[in-house]
């Protein structure tokens, strides 16, 4: 039983490190990607647009695809170019080798926050 | 207790694992407001034309206000067509799209061939060729604009639209008034009318093959439409008093103006075939400056009737009259966007007179240029810009601005002072 809990222990220490790795990936991935966003002008307020987006074992991009679309068609492709041109991931490496898998494949959500 | 840690521990690694197991979405708020890089190579056999094409497709990308253009200097390499380009130079250079093209001789005219390519995604989006002769390939330039455009931002191009707009030129008694019509970027402008005495007001007709203006020719205003291709034109108001701000019903059969022929200025509705007119206003203030809802069905209008100049709408069936501004104590020369759901007008603020627009069901009103004597917006038959009038120094020149107001431009004339613009509709 102890052993058990030792073990336990470890996996969630090493799952709270890899959870630490993640969120740094994420907010690189997030980083990445706002600093490529080009908006294009009129966009309606409030217009959302998800990019389902895989990558390859060293963070290249395998598909970055609207799932959800805006409506606006301009606003939709801004959105995937800005993934496009922030590829690769390559600190997808930098992850414990057993979450990548689990980082390979996310969704991003594009929602301007301030245009008017 | 040690039981109680497992379970925690348990279900602390559940957590951790759904985490990492659930549909990962990552919130993206904040991006460039900057226009899109695009490039827009120089067409192989350019040089043997007399108009340089790939500079008129480059230049109406970027007055649209949706493109930033990459400067040639900048370009590593000139592709001629889409085989030839190497996606990771203009990657590099940041550029998202890029036109490329050829031109040659056909005939009496040129063949244009161009390309669309996406530069992230490493795709051709567009190819097309295109025929012009020599005089038209400042047009046929306007058209790959409209074709690259369109196939970006999936809205109608509006770059081979027209601009009409009066100028005067001298002082007192050698004042000389005229009334011209250009293309939308300013170039090959053409006469339609000239005068010694003020021209107000150009109106398009929704076909483009009309205008309808005022002229004090005879010393008092009245109300003109002129066939723009046979110059043919006839008188068609001219009441006492003042005859003025004529506008094109939808349908093309009405025009709406502004008449003080019993007091005051009012709204009427003339029906062109008949000359019969309907009133619309009926009151003390001043009502002028009508413009007809993309539907028909309404009619907006500049009236004093609560002190300061607001702006109303006037419904047909119903005959209510509505106040649609409420933002600061000047609000006039309204004119609604192509969908009808919003007013570009000029308002005045501590600023000055500026043109602003206002979201019909928010009622938000957000100004959109940054000079200070602005004038008579007019909006693009694609809502994506607007053009007005405003003040350079001691001339006025013709001003544009994006519809969210995040780029503006000047447009060149040499033609004295320039007032009135009128953006044509859809040509075609």
């Amino acid at each position: 039983m102890q052993r058990l809990i030792e073990g336990a222990d470890e996996r969630v220490a090493n799952a709270q490190q890899g959870q630490q790795a993640a969120n740094d990936f994420i907010a690189l991935v997030r980083q990445a990607v706002e600093q490529s966003w080009r908006i294009p002008p009129n966009v309606s307020s409030g217009a959302t647009a998800e990019i389902s987006v895989r990558l390859g074992p060293s963070g290249e991009l395998f598909v970055a695809e609207i799932s959800s679309s805006s409506g606006d068609s301009a606003f939709d492709r801004s959105a995937v170019q800005a993934v496009e041109a922030a590829a690769p991931f390559a600190e997808l490496r930098q992850l414990p080798a057993g979450v990548q898998r689990d980082y390979r494949q996310f969704n991003l959500r594009f929602r301007p926050g301030d245009v008017r | 207790m040690k039981s109680l840690m497992t379970a925690w521990l348990a279900a602390a690694l559940l957590l951790v694992s759904q985490l990492a197991q659930a549909d990962l979405t990552i919130e993206i708020t904040r991006g460039n407001e900057s226009a899109t890089p695009i490039a827009v190579v120089p067409f192989a056999g350019g040089e043997e034309l007399p108009e340089d094409v790939a500079r008129v497709i480059h230049d109406d990308l970027e007055r649209s206000g949706y493109f930033e253009p990459l400067p040639r200097r900048q370009m590593m390499d000139q592709p001629a067509s889409a085989d030839e380009v190497r996606y990771g130079d203009w990657k590099a250079l940041d550029v998202r799209y890029l036109v490329v093209g050829s031109a040659s001789r056909e005939g009496d005219g040129y063949r244009l061939r161009f390309e669309l390519m996406d530069v992230s995604g490493e795709k051709r989006m567009l190819g097309e060729v295109v025929t012009a002769d020599s005089g038209e390939l400042r047009g046929a330039a306007h058209y790959i604009s409209d074709q690259v455009f369109e196939a970006i931002t999936d809205i109608r191009g509006a770059f081979s639209t027209r601009i009409a707009y009066v100028t005067s030129q001298g002082v007192g008694d050698d004042m000389q008034f005229a009334l011209y019509v250009a293309d939308a970027d300013g170039h090959n402008s053409q006469q339609v009318l000239s005068s010694r005495e003020p021209i107000l007001s150009p109106a398009w007709s929704p076909d483009g093959r009309k205008l309808a203006y005022v002229s004090f020719e005879t010393e008092r205003p009245a109300i003109y439409v002129q066939e723009l291709g046979s110059g043919q034109r006839a008188r068609i108001s001219s009441f006492q008093g003042i005859n003025g701000a004529p506008a094109w019903s939808p349908d093309g059969r009405r025009l709406a103006m502004s008449l003080s022929k019993d007091g005051q200025p009012e709204i009427y509705v003339m029906d062109i075939g008949s000359r019969d007119l309907q009133r619309l206003t009926n009151d003390s203030a001043i009502d002028t400056e009508p413009s007809w809802a993309p539907d028909g069905r309404s009619l907006l209008f500049t009236s004093d009737r609560s002190g300061g100049p607001q702006l109303y709408r006037h419904d047909l069936a119903s005959g209510e009259q509505k106040r649609l501004t409420f933002t600061g104590n000047y609000n006039a020369r309204g004119r609604f966007s192509p969908d009808g759901e919003a007013l570009f007008l000029i308002h005045r603020s501590s600023e000055g007179y500026q043109v602003a627009r206002q979201d019909l069901e928010s009622g938000r009103l957000v100004t959109l240029s940054e000079s200070r004597w602005d004038e008579s917006p007019s909006v693009a038959p694609n809502g994506t810009m607007v053009i007005f009038a405003t003040q350079q120094g001691n001339s006025g020149v013709l001003g544009a601005v994006t519809a969210d107001g995040r780029a503006s431009f000047r447009l060149p004339s040499a033609q004295g002072d320039v007032r009135e613009p009128a953006w044509s509709p859809f040509m075609n």
